[in-house]
């Protein structure tokens, strides 16, 4: 049973009504990122399929990198449970709270690249508004939780000249949009346990 | 301070992450059918040699007869008779290591400059507005993006206007929507541009009021004409937004029996003629009558307007008891010779069976059961002379 490492005054004290609101704030943030999780799927086949191939083709793997202000989601199992519940929650904050710098830099990229792909315009604008919402929904989760978010860290989305460079980045960016949704899936899950309806 | 300088460090590690080589030309664009000679650099901190690396284009692996090594860091490539490019971001050559991993890609764009759209055509709306359509004068692909820009000037004076609300009526027209003066030539034409070049339509001239068109007429009315079996009347209004203007204007009217798709159009009415009676229906059938405009001689133009959409389908139902055949039956007397030749024929035959009714007592009704027996006779002449093809 992992002790949260804050103090929550009034915990015992407090009535159910504020677990229930915790909870029901868990329970609508897993909603949301469940439908993140189709989305960002959405997303990076509509992506690969407007860049061409070898974009999309069964082998195209490059090695996704991690950006100042959005590193790779991935954990080991282990590392990933030692985390606290504060640790993950903050992690998902950083992401989602800078995933949208970096959606919008490829839309407008995919806006001079692919001017007819309104689609994918759609589904980029759509997503930023998703994390958007997700970042302020799990900062609501941390502050009833008497945790305090960590101010936000200034991101600068890169910006390439090239447009195959362009690409590769907005490539990356998906990528890393679908793993924090995948993430933030799992977290929510495993808070959804401690914190039921 | 430090912070901008570690975010520097920080960025710099990612690019050589992200780019261990470098190829040129980046993004170049080229005519259909040309050749490209390209290189890929890999850093001079990398231990891969030129040897280790291979194309590919859009995801096809280039023949090695085609490399050249040009030092021990550098490896080219020459393509000939390129193709179109495969999509608007541009075709992938992209130089790989040995195990395939990407090292570095630039966009082609191959394609065909523009020709000169063609076939321009406008309309005006009420005289409030301008939508202009053309067709891309391409008759194969151009394979690369091709922007549109339509734009127009007073003939006489004023400088060039671009039309900004496009794909309006389809995906080759523009939308103008203001500012437009009548009794007065415009000069419009189309522009085409894409990678490779920009072409230009001829020029059209034109009068706003000579491209009118409008809405469809409204309080469109069908009803039956007394008893008579095998005629409706259809009245209408003018188009609201151009009634007091409209003193030439045509319409036409079409109806079709309600299991049917073929349209019957009835030919045009001129002038302020609002109001139509169709003869030679069938009994006891539903009809569909639609009526449009066309607002011919708006302001003094010489030239024919453009018609209007159709009204929604109005329906209504002829009554159960006779047969027929026919045409719009003017009201008034403008067709005058068969009314004439037909109100003589009532008036003799008034002289004949008229006695019991005074002059004060002739009337529509009367004449209406004169056509009925009158179509009687003429129903079995018909039927004996050619069989009967209600």
């Amino acid at each position: 049973m992992e002790v949260l490492p804050v103090d929550l005054p009034n915990l015992r004290t407090s009535s159910s009504h504020s677990q229930q609101g915790i909870a029901s704030r868990i329970s609508q943030a897993h909603h949301l990122s469940v439908s993140m999780q189709r989305g960002s799927e959405q997303l990076l086949t509509e992506y690969v399929l407007r860049q061409g191939i070898p974009f999309g083709n069964a082998d195209f793997n490059p090695h996704v990198p991690d950006f100042p202000g959005l590193p790779s989601p991935a954990l080991s199992q282990e590392a990933w449970k030692d985390l606290s519940d504060a640790e993950r929650l903050q992690q998902d904050v950083m992401a989602f709270s800078n995933l949208p710098a970096f959606l919008s830099a490829v839309k407008r990229q995919q806006e001079m690249l692919n001017s007819l792909a309104s689609e994918l315009h759609r589904q980029l604008e759509t997503a930023g508004m998703q994390c958007r919402g997700m970042a302020s929904n799990l900062k609501s989760i941390m502050t009833a939780m008497g945790l305090m978010p960590e101010p936000a860290v200034p991101v600068e989305p890169p910006n390439p000249v090239e447009n195959f460079s362009k690409k590769l980045v907005g490539y990356y960016v998906c990528q890393l949009y679908r793993e924090w949704a995948n993430r933030s899936e799992e977290d929510l899950a495993l808070l959804a346990t401690k914190y039921p309806l | 301070m430090m912070k901008v300088f570690l975010l520097g460090l920080a960025l710099l590690r990612v690019d050589s992450l992200m780019y261990p080589a470098v190829i040129s030309p980046q993004d170049p664009t080229l005519l259909i059918g040309s050749s490209l000679t390209a290189s890929c650099s890999v850093d001079a901190g990398s231990s891969l040699r030129a040897e280790d690396l291979y194309w590919t284009l859009n995801g096809r692996r280039l023949p090695a007869e085609t490399y050249e090594v040009l030092n021990a860091t550098t490896l080219s490539v020459t393509i000939s008779s390129l193709n179109g490019s495969q999509q608007q971001s541009g075709d992938n050559l992209v130089c790989h290591s040995r195990d395939g991993g990407i090292l570095a890609g630039s966009c082609l764009y191959i394609g065909l400059p523009p020709e000169k759209p063609t076939n321009i055509s406008c309309w005006s709306k009420n005289m409030k507005d301008l939508t202009c359509k053309w067709a891309p004068g391409t008759e194969g692909e151009t394979y690369l993006h091709t922007n549109y820009t339509l734009k127009y000037k007073l003939r006489w004076y004023g400088r060039d206007n671009t039309c900004q609300q496009y794909h309006t009526a389809g995906p080759y027209s523009c939308h103008i929507p203001k500012d437009l003066a009548l009794f007065t030539p415009y000069e419009i034409w189309v522009e085409a541009s894409n990678r490779l070049g920009v072409a230009v339509s001829e020029v059209v001239m034109l009068d706003i009021v000579d491209v009118v068109t409008t809405d469809p007429p409204s309080n469109v009315h069908v009803s039956r004409v007394g008893d008579l079996e095998d005629q409706l009347s259809v009245r209408w209004s003018a188009p609201p937004a151009l009634k007091d203007f409209l003193f030439q204007a045509k319409y036409q009217i079409q109806y079709r029996v309600e299991d049917s798709s073929e349209w019957k159009q009835v030919v045009d009415n001129v002038g302020n003629q609002t109001s139509c009676r169709l003869a030679g229906l069938r009994p006891g059938t539903v009809y569909f009558v639609q009526v449009r405009c066309n607002p011919f001689g708006i302001y003094g133009s010489k030239k024919a307007g453009i018609w209007s959409d159709w009204s929604n389908p109005t329906a209504a139902s002829t009554p159960r008891n006779g047969r027929a055949t026919g045409v719009c039956e003017p009201k008034n007397g403008e067709h005058n010779n068969t009314l004439r030749r037909e109100l003589k024929q009532f008036f003799g035959w008034m002289r004949k069976h008229g006695s019991s009714y005074g002059c004060a007592n002739l009337s529509i009704k009367m004449y209406d059961q004169w056509r009925v027996s009158l179509q009687k006779s003429h129903k079995t002449r018909n039927q004996v002379l050619s069989g009967d093809k209600s």
